[in-house]
């Protein structure tokens, strides 16, 4: 699970969410197996996996928008299955797939969005923070890909929530588009906001989260700082070939942790370096596979 | 409680209706152009026997039941297709999810369409004094209440179709097909009299025809008709519930665990009427047959209670 780390001076870290034991089918297909973690007032949490892991359901069955089979839920000390209206009111919310009325222009969206809050917005300032402010009057059938997808972003945000969720926040969005969208989620942080980030891309998760973690299938596999799981997940490299070599003057190679045969494949496992090694090792000895596979084992 | 979201979405589905001209047009425009053609082909000299238009001249006899289809075509055309584009594309779970309440939306396009239904009834009436000469309301009041309790009646009956069909598309067409069973069997377009008898007494049944009598009784002098009003109140709770069931049922089904009952015309219960999806017992209508038009007024402040109950769900 891992403990929230301390972000005050006063030594006393909130817990803005606590998961224990979440778990949601759908039918036979059990899409949230069993999922605990613990989210800290004012970090940036991420919850990476690839997609039909679960992650959507997740914050989902967080935000009140599905009900859970079973565990315990705590946003902001509210429970979402009873006390949903409490939380909406003081979290901010991009989903997947989302989509508004075809017709309706950027302004209107901006103000009914902040009608539930207090009502007080800086148009101009939120336009131009998400790159829309020659689009104010245009129809959101109109809006590109990306501009959409800005669009919902600055919605999450309009009421200066407590809590936001964002949901494959830079999905669709060019490079440029994507730095901008971090360096204002960071911002969104120094403001003592707390984000809850659910991505699929390595780098926005490296590059934004304070802790994070890995769903896959349905249950955690992993969970820590970005620098933590980059040490102890990435950087492993495995080679196959076909070629009749003598395993063991291979396996003292520098950076080679393992040889193994497999029928008439022979897999090299190591450091990345390792591999130039191999290379050159095989060239030396007049060993030239030509069905060289290289694998980087993902999260 | 903040009454800005429920301010902003009126808004919201006003400028959003607005920006649809073809089927505003549609929906408007239909039934003055219909009375124009109708009051030219019968004119207005009533039937000596009494035997059709139900004694009155053709133009009379349409003028008030036009009213009555402006209301219908704004409710079963404009509002599924609207609101079952909503659910197909996951506009209601976006609002929703930000905490803008579903039935703040519900509320605006009902709003919408009762302005819509005004707009289209005095079209009409002007088309008509404008081309014929028919009989003047004799009593415009009673006129403007019927119209009122119909247009929220198929405003009402909008919602629920677009509430239960799977699409855009599904809900147009199945809202312009009942427009025209309504209108063909309901008494807008041949008389009733003339219809053969089953198609008669289906269409006392199609929604349109308490309508049409609604209107037509204040209009000719015969009084206010509290059953049709009645009537029409019940086809408007039922169809509110079964709107309010679909849109803001499916995640909270555990809260709604007792079934409660309005019962129309039983004004004591309305305090136990809180915090649960109710059925309606439309068996009382024949209890309320009769009553003055001030104690229909007040069934229509029952409509509200289920609203104030989905918002604490919400």
């Amino acid at each position: 699970m891992g403990d929230a780390p301390r972000r005050y001076c006063s030594g006393v870290s909130v817990t803005d969410i606590r998961v224990r034991g979440l778990r949601k089918a759908y039918g036979p297909v059990r899409a949230v197996r069993d999922v605990s973690f613990d989210v800290a007032r004012g970090e940036i949490f991420g919850i990476l996996g690839p997609n039909g892991s679960g992650k959507t359901t997740t914050v989902e069955c967080l935000q009140g928008l599905r009900h859970a089979d079973a565990g315990e839920v705590s946003v902001l000390g509210l429970d979402p299955r009873s006390q949903v209206a409490q939380i909406r009111r003081r979290i901010g919310s991009q989903l997947q797939d989302a989509a508004l009325p075809d017709k309706i222009r950027v302004a209107e969206a901006v103000r009914l969005f902040a009608s539930v809050g207090d009502g007080k917005v800086d148009m101009d300032r939120l336009l131009a923070d998400w790159g829309l402010e020659t689009k104010r009057n245009a129809a959101f059938h109109s809006l590109s890909g990306g501009q959409r997808q800005r669009l919902f972003i600055a919605l999450a945000l309009v009421n200066r929530p407590e809590l936001v969720f964002l949901d494959e926040m830079t999905t669709g969005l060019d490079p440029e588009a994507r730095r901008e969208a971090w360096r204002l989620i960071e911002q969104v942080r120094e403001m003592g906001t707390t984000v809850v980030l659910v991505t699929h891309f390595l780098d926005e998760a490296e590059r934004l989260c304070d802790r994070l973690v890995v769903i896959q299938a349905g249950v955690l596999s992993a969970t820590g700082t970005p620098a933590e799981l980059v040490q102890r997940y990435a950087g492993g490299i495995t080679a196959t070939f076909t070629a009749d070599v003598d395993e063991a003057s291979l396996a003292g190679l520098p950076g080679v942790t393992a040889v193994a045969r497999r029928g008439s494949s022979t897999e090299i496992s190591g450091e990345p370096a390792a591999l130039l090694h191999l290379g050159h090792a095989l060239v030396q000895r007049g060993v030239v596979p030509t069905d060289l596979r290289v694998q980087q084992p993902t999260l | 409680m903040n009454p800005r979201p429920w301010l902003e979405s009126a808004r919201v589905e006003l400028l959003l209706f607005v920006r649809e001209p073809m089927t505003v047009v549609f929906a408007l425009v239909m039934p003055a152009v219909f009375v124009l053609v109708l009051s030219g082909v019968f004119g207005d000299t009533p039937d000596p026997s009494g035997a059709v238009f139900r004694g009155v001249g053709g133009s009379t006899y349409y003028t008030p039941a036009y009213i009555g289809l402006a209301a219908a075509s704004v409710g079963l055309i404009l509002l599924p297709t609207h609101l079952a584009g909503y659910r197909e594309r996951g506009v209601l779970r976006r609002l929703r999810a930000s905490g803008v309440p579903v039935t703040a939306v519900l509320i605006g396009q009902v709003a919408v369409a009762l302005a819509l239904s005004l707009a289209g009834g005095l079209l009409v009436v002007a088309v008509s004094f404008l081309s014929a000469d028919p009989m003047g309301a004799v009593d415009p009041w009673g006129v403007l209440v019927a119209g009122t309790v119909g247009a929220l009646a198929f405003a009402l009956l909008g919602l629920a179709l677009g509430a239960l069909l799977p699409s855009s598309r599904a809900a147009q067409g199945a809202g312009v097909l009942l427009w025209f069973l309504v209108f063909m069997l309901g008494g807008a377009g041949p008389p009733p009299e003339v219809l053969p008898g089953v198609m008669s007494d289906i269409g006392d049944f199609t929604p349109l025809r308490p309508l049409i009598i609604a209107l037509q009784d204040p209009w000719f002098g015969n009084g206010w008709n509290g059953g049709r009003l009645a009537v029409l109140v019940g086809i408007g709770a039922v169809a509110w519930a079964v709107a309010a069931f679909r849109l803001a049922l499916p995640r909270t089904m555990l809260r709604f665990s007792g079934w409660r009952e309005i019962t129309l015309g039983d004004l004591g219960a309305k305090q136990g009427i809180l915090g649960g999806i109710n059925a309606v017992i439309v068996g009382n209508y024949l209890t309320t047959l009769g009553r003055p038009a001030e104690s229909d007024l007040e069934l229509l402040d029952d409509l509200q209670m289920p609203i104030k109950a989905l918002n604490a769900s919400l």
